[in-house]
C-alpha cells in the first residue's frame, strides 16, 4: 500500500512542478538500442562531432546495422539507428534506412521543469537517406549525399593514436573523447535532463552500450534529487570505454553539484590504452547546467582541471583533423 | 447502595450525552480520513440526533424534508477511462475496479465522489494488455466534486444528480525495463444516484442501497504537456450506506 501512495504523492508533486511530455506507449521499453559491432568513424564540422558505426556489409542489397551519433556543443545529441545496404547495380550507392532517433536537445536556457529531455522517435516507415561513397580506404570514408550521413570520416582508432603522453593537453583530449561517450549515453536514457527523470525514482534501470557494457540510472529523493549514473564496461563506439560513477545532487530547480569518479580507457591503434579518470567534485550545477572544472587524471600524470563548456583544445586539434 | 445525594447527578447524563456525540464525530472523521478503505457511514445528522431522543414521534418534525441530511456511502464500481493523445494520435483505454466514497448533503447541496482506482486492463490502439503484466504498484484516483439536487420518487426511493468538476489521476509504475505510465486529467463531469432508503432499521441501524453512474469529459492534462485531445471517464457501480444510530 505504501508504494501506490508514494507513487500518487510523486505524481502530485511532479504535476505541481513540471510537465512530463507526451503520453508514452503502454508497456513501452526503456531501452531499445540496437547493438552494432563494426568500425567506428569520426567526422568533425566546426567542433560538432559525427560518429558513424558501420557493421561490415558486402556492398550488395543485404542490410547491415549502422549507428550515427551527432554531438554538438553545448550538449546536444542525435543518434540515428537502422540498417544500410548497397545498390545491386552501383556499388558506390548506399541507402541508410533509419528506424530510431534518440535525441537530447540543447535546453540549457530552459528551466529544468520546462525541458523535454532525452526522447526517442520511431520511424515507421523507416527514414531513408541516400549517400554515395566517394572514398573508402582503410582509414578514410567519404560519404556525400544526404545530410543525415554525409561527411569526411576517419577511423576513430586511427585518430585516438594521435593522443600521446600524459600532459595537460593529452588529459584534456582524453577527457573530451570520454565525454563524447558520456553525452552519447545520456541521449538514450528517456527523460534525461528533464523532470521525467522522476520515473527512475527508487528504481535502477539499465541501458546497453551500442558496442558493449551497460549504464544504469537511479534517482533518490523527489525534491532534492540525487541521480546516480553508473557505467560498467560501457562503449558506444570504438576508442572509449567507461567504468565508474557520476552523481548529481541538486534541488528541484537543478542547482547543486556533481560528484563521483568516472574511469575511462582510450583505445589507440598500435598503442596501449590511455587510462585515466575524471573526478566531478569541482563541477557545480545551476539550473541543471554545468560550470567549474572536470579534474582529469591520466595514469602516470598529474591531475589537470579541464573547464566545462567549450572544448579546449578542440576535437579537431586533439585528433589532428 | 443509595446514590450520594451530594454527587453531581448531571454527570451521568452528561457522560451519556458525550457518549452519543463521540461516535458521531468519529464516524464523520472516519469517513473523511478513510474513504478509500470503503468505510462509509450513512448518518443524516438530524436523524441521529433524533434517534438519541426517546419519543420517535417527536424526533422528526412533520414538515421535515426527507431529502435533507447527509448521505455517506461506500461504492464499488467499474471504472473506464478512455482518451486520445494529440501527438501520437493514440487511443488509450483503461478498465479498472474502483472503490469509492460518496457524500452529498441536503435536497440541494454539494457532493463528493472520491474513488481509489485499481487498473486491471490497458489498451492502446487495439492492443490489449493485462496491467499486472506490465506495471507494478499501479493505482489512481477519480474525484468528482460538484453540486447536486435530490428528488424523491416515493418516500423510500430517492434520485440525486448534478454536475461537477472531474479529476482522473493514473499512476502505473513500470516493471523493470519498462516506462511508467501516468496521467492527470481534468474536465467537467456529472453524476446520478438512485437510492433506496427503506424505513426498516434493524437494531436502529438504517441502511441504503442503490446505484451510481458518473461521467467525466476530460479536456486538459497538465502533467503531460496537455497531450490530451479528449478523454471520457465512466464509472458505474452500486452503493451501500449505513445510518449509524
Amino acid at each position: 500500500m505504501r508504494r501506490p501512495v508514494l507513487g500518487a504523492a510523486v505524481l502530485l508533486g511532479v504535476s505541481l512542478l513540471a510537465c512530463l511530455g507526451p503520453y508514452p506507449n503502454v508497456g513501452e521499453k526503456l531501452d531499445v538500442v540496437n547493438l552494432v559491432n563494426g568500425t567506428s568513424y569520426i567526422a568533425l564540422d566546426a567542433g560538432a562531432a559525427r560518429i558513424l558505426i558501420l557493421a561490415p556489409f558486402d556492398g550488395g542489397p543485404a542490410a547491415a546495422p549502422f549507428t550515427r551519433i551527432d554531438e554538438q556543443q553545448p550538449r546536444a545529441v542525435q543518434t540515428l539507428q537502422g540498417t544500410y545496404f548497397g545498390d545491386a547495380t552501383d556499388r558506390l550507392k548506399v541507402t541508410f534506412s533509419s528506424t530510431t532517433l534518440f535525441s537530447l536537445p540543447n535546453e540549457a536556457s530552459k528551466p529544468v521543469s520546462d525541458r523535454d529531455g532525452a526522447e526517442r522517435t520511431q520511424f515507421s516507415p523507416p527514414r531513408e537517406s541516400r549517400a554515395r561513397i566517394d572514398t573508402n580506404t582503410e582509414e578514410v570514408l567519404d560519404l556525400s549525399g544526404s545530410g543525415d550521413v554525409a561527411g569526411h570520416f576517419l577511423t576513430l582508432l586511427g585518430r585516438t593514436a594521435i593522443i600521446t603522453g600524459t600532459d595537460a593537453t593529452a588529459a584534456a583530449c582524453a577527457f573530451h573523447l570520454a565525454n563524447l561517450a558520456v553525452e552519447s549515453s545520456e541521449a538514450r536514457i528517456p527523460g534525461f535532463n528533464s523532470a521525467e527523470m522522476t520515473q527512475y525514482l527508487n528504481r535502477v534501470e539499465f541501458f546497453q552500450g551500442i558496442l558493449s557494457g551497460t549504464v544504469s540510472v537511479n534517482l533518490v529523493g523527489l525534491f532534492s534529487p540525487v541521480v546516480t549514473t553508473t557505467f560498467s564496461n560501457y562503449a558506444d563506439f570504438e576508442g572509449v570505454v567507461l567504468d565508474g560513477v557520476q552523481v548529481s545532487s541538486t534541488n528541484a530547480s537543478g542547482d547543486g553539484a556533481l560528484t563521483g569518479i568516472l574511469g575511462f580507457r582510450i583505445q589507440r591503434k598500435g598503442l596501449p590504452d590511455l587510462v585515466g579518470q575524471v573526478d566531478y567534485r569541482a563541477v557545480s550545477l545551476t539550473g541543471g547546467n554545468e560550470s567549474g572544472d572536470y579534474l582529469v587524471l591520466l595514469d602516470g600524470g598529474a591531475e589537470v582541471p579541464v573547464p566545462t563548456g567549450r572544448r579546449i583544445p578542440s576535437l579537431e586539434q586533439c585528433l589532428g583533423l | 447502595m443509595a446514590a450520594d445525594p451530594g454527587a453531581p447527578e448531571p454527570e451521568v447524563t452528561g457522560e451519556g450525552r458525550s457518549g452519543m456525540r463521540r461516535p458521531r464525530w468519529w464516524a464523520v472523521l472516519l469517513v473523511l480520513v478513510l474513504p478509500g478503505a470503503g468505510i462509509a457511514v450513512a448518518h443524516p445528522v438530524e436523524t441521529q440526533e433524533a434517534a438519541a431522543a426517546p419519543p420517535p414521534e417527536a424526533e422528526v418534525p412533520a414538515t421535515a424534508d426527507p431529502r435533507d441530511g447527509w448521505r455517506h456511502e461506500f461504492s464499488p464500481a467499474w471504472h473506464m477511462a478512455t482518451f486520445w493523445s494529440k501527438e501520437s494520435g493514440s487511443h488509450y483505454t483503461f478498465h479498472s475496479l474502483s472503490i469509492g466514497y460518496l457524500m452529498s448533503v441536503n435536497a440541494a447541496g454539494p457532493f463528493l465522489h472520491l474513488s481509489w482506482v485499481i487498473p486491471l486492463q490497458a489498451r492502446q490502439d487495439g492492443r490489449v494488455h493485462s496491467v499486472s503484466s506490465l506495471y507494478q504498484n499501479g493505482g489512481g484516483i477519480d474525484l468528482l466534486l460538484g453540486w447536486q439536487w435530490r428528488k424523491t420518487v416515493t418516500p423510500e426511493i430517492e434520485f440525486e444528480g448534478g454536475p461537477g468538476l472531474h479529476l482522473n489521476v493514473l499512476n502505473l509504475g513500470g516493471k523493470p525495463g519498462l516506462t511508467n505510465f501516468n496521467a492527470l486529467q481534468i474536465g467537467p463531469g456529472g453524476m446520478t444516484v438512485l437510492r433506496w432508503r427503506p424505513g426498516w432499521r434493524p437494531h436502529k441501524v438504517g441502511w441504503t442501497v442503490g446505484a451510481v453512474g458518473a461521467l467525466g469529459i476530460d479536456l486538459y492534462d497538465p502533467l503531460r504537456s496537455n497531450d490530451l485531445r479528449i478523454g471520457v471517464a465512466l464509472r458505474l457501480g452500486v452503493l451501500l450506506g449505513v445510518d449509524l444510530p
